[in-house]
């Protein structure tokens, strides 16, 4: 495997994990780590959270990471778990 | 797709409204002092319900492969099993196998004596609230609502806002009738299943007649969700079970193409298969192709590119592939007639 596709899959699987990590313990949700599938809606019928939630997820993931999300993108990229990974390796990384 | 069947019913499911006449829609209604007991026999879910509340599970088979796609519903102490499911299939007697020591319910097939009509689109709850009354304003994402013709559920697998109205089958063509005419202003679209089927495939929701078809159990599915992990004892759970111990190496992801593809064809990575596809569309929005594969670990995950099949580029993506209109639509403030003409229903980035 080229090293570059190495290192994205690492950032992506390390980023996964801090991600579902904060998910269950901020929000207490029932799920082991190992439940929650990158594709999972946060919203609606997925995770089935609520704006408050959005709220205490952005503060969360700002501290973990130590980046800074504005309204406008939190708002884009509050869909999945996964569109919140791509904000935070795009914050962190640049195009990595 | 592109521009074939289904294409203008496609874009009134992501621009205004679109009608279907849901015929692979089933509704079961559970009455009885039993009722959730035996619902909370067959879902691998918590069934608690708040009464008007709904919520999206699957039921499993023995090998924990989902055989339905299903909403679980309560209106007082009345329980509804609303969803997609072979016709093939007779729930009622499956669910009969599987009510152990519980007895006290009875099911009545809704199907027999009702019909669905859905509305798709991101001003859907305007029509339904000009067509049946302003109330279906208050009606939160997955709940229902009785009304004096027969029952509203605002649900949805298409990214937009979604309401399946149950009628009785003697006013088929009385409520047909009344809701075209009531979609004229919003440009209404009759559609079929195939515009509803590319929008599921746009926003990563499972479709039994797509991804259903492959075996797949909910962690290769990415539906774990749908699942919960407290409850020890539902049909497929020694299934689940085994899996959840032995891990899994591959799940479904995400992608995107510039050329079509078959069901099946392999995902190479340096000359090596490192999946396969399960399914393709064309999509109208991203100008591109996109689908769900089924991809080894640890190439499963989004934001990865270098693969190819059958020689052209492909990428893996986070899904939702698009940015739905309906996100960005407040009923408080917007309208189908004060819409913005430009807005940007381009990729998310």
């Amino acid at each position: 495997m080229q090293t570059a596709l190495k290192k994205r899959i690492e950032i992506r699987e390390s980023t996964m994990i801090d991600v579902a990590e904060i998910l269950i313990s901020a929000l207490h949700l029932k799920f082991e780590p190992g439940d929650l599938d990158p594709d999972t809606p946060l919203f609606g019928s997925g995770l089935g959270l609520d704006s408050v939630d959005a709220v205490v997820i952005i503060v969360e993931l700002e501290s973990r990471f130590n980046i800074s999300i504005s309204e406008e993108e939190g708002k884009n990229a509050l869909r999945t778990i996964n569109t919140l990974i791509d904000l935070i390796i795009r914050k962190k990384y640049g195009n990595a | 797709m592109p521009e074939e069947n289904g294409y203008e019913g496609y874009l009134a499911i992501r621009n205004s409204v679109a009608l279907e006449e849901e015929t692979d829609l089933h509704c079961l209604l559970i009455k009885g002092k039993d009722a959730f007991k035996i619902l909370d026999q067959i879902c691998p879910c918590n069934v608690f319900l708040q009464n008007g509340q709904m919520k999206h599970t699957l039921l499993l088979d023995e090998h924990a492969v989902p055989f339905a796609d299903v909403y679980i519903c309560r209106k007082w102490e009345d329980a509804y099993l609303l969803g997609y499911w072979p016709s093939s299939i007779n729930m009622i007697d499956w669910i009969n196998r599987h009510q152990g020591s519980v007895s006290d319910y009875a099911i009545i097939d809704l199907n027999e004596s009702n019909f669905f009509l859905t509305l798709n689109g991101p001003y859907a709850w305007e029509l339904c609230a000009n067509a049946i009354g302003p109330e279906i304003l208050g009606m939160p994402y997955l709940s229902i609502m009785m009304q004096n013709f027969g029952m509203v559920f605002r649900a949805g697998i298409t990214g937009e806002y979604g309401y399946h109205l149950m009628f009785p089958a003697e006013q088929k063509k009385e409520w047909t009738d009344l809701l075209l005419e009531a979609g004229k202003p919003f440009d209404l679209v009759v559609t079929d299943r195939t515009a509803r089927a590319q929008c599921t495939l746009e926003n990563f929701f499972f479709d039994l007649n797509r991804e259903g078809q492959h075996l797949l159990t909910p962690p290769e599915l990415q539906l774990q969700w749908r699942l919960s992990r407290q409850k020890e004892k539902y049909p497929g759970s020694e299934a689940m079970q085994s899996i959840r111990e032995k891990g899994w190496n591959k799940r479904l992801t995400c992608f995107i193409t510039k050329n079509s593809a078959q069901v099946n064809d392999e995902i190479i990575y340096e000359k090596e298969s490192v999946g396969r596809v399960i399914s393709i569309g064309y999509s109208p929005l991203r100008k591109e192709f996109i689908g769900k594969a089924l991809i080894e670990k640890p190439f499963w995950h989004a934001g990865l590119s270098g693969f190819h099949i059958n020689n052209q580029e492909l990428e893996t993506i986070s899904a939702p592939a698009i940015d739905n209109r309906s996100i960005h639509v407040n009923l408080n403030l917007d309208s189908y007639f004060t819409r913005n003409e430009n807005h940007d229903e381009s990729l998310r980035q």
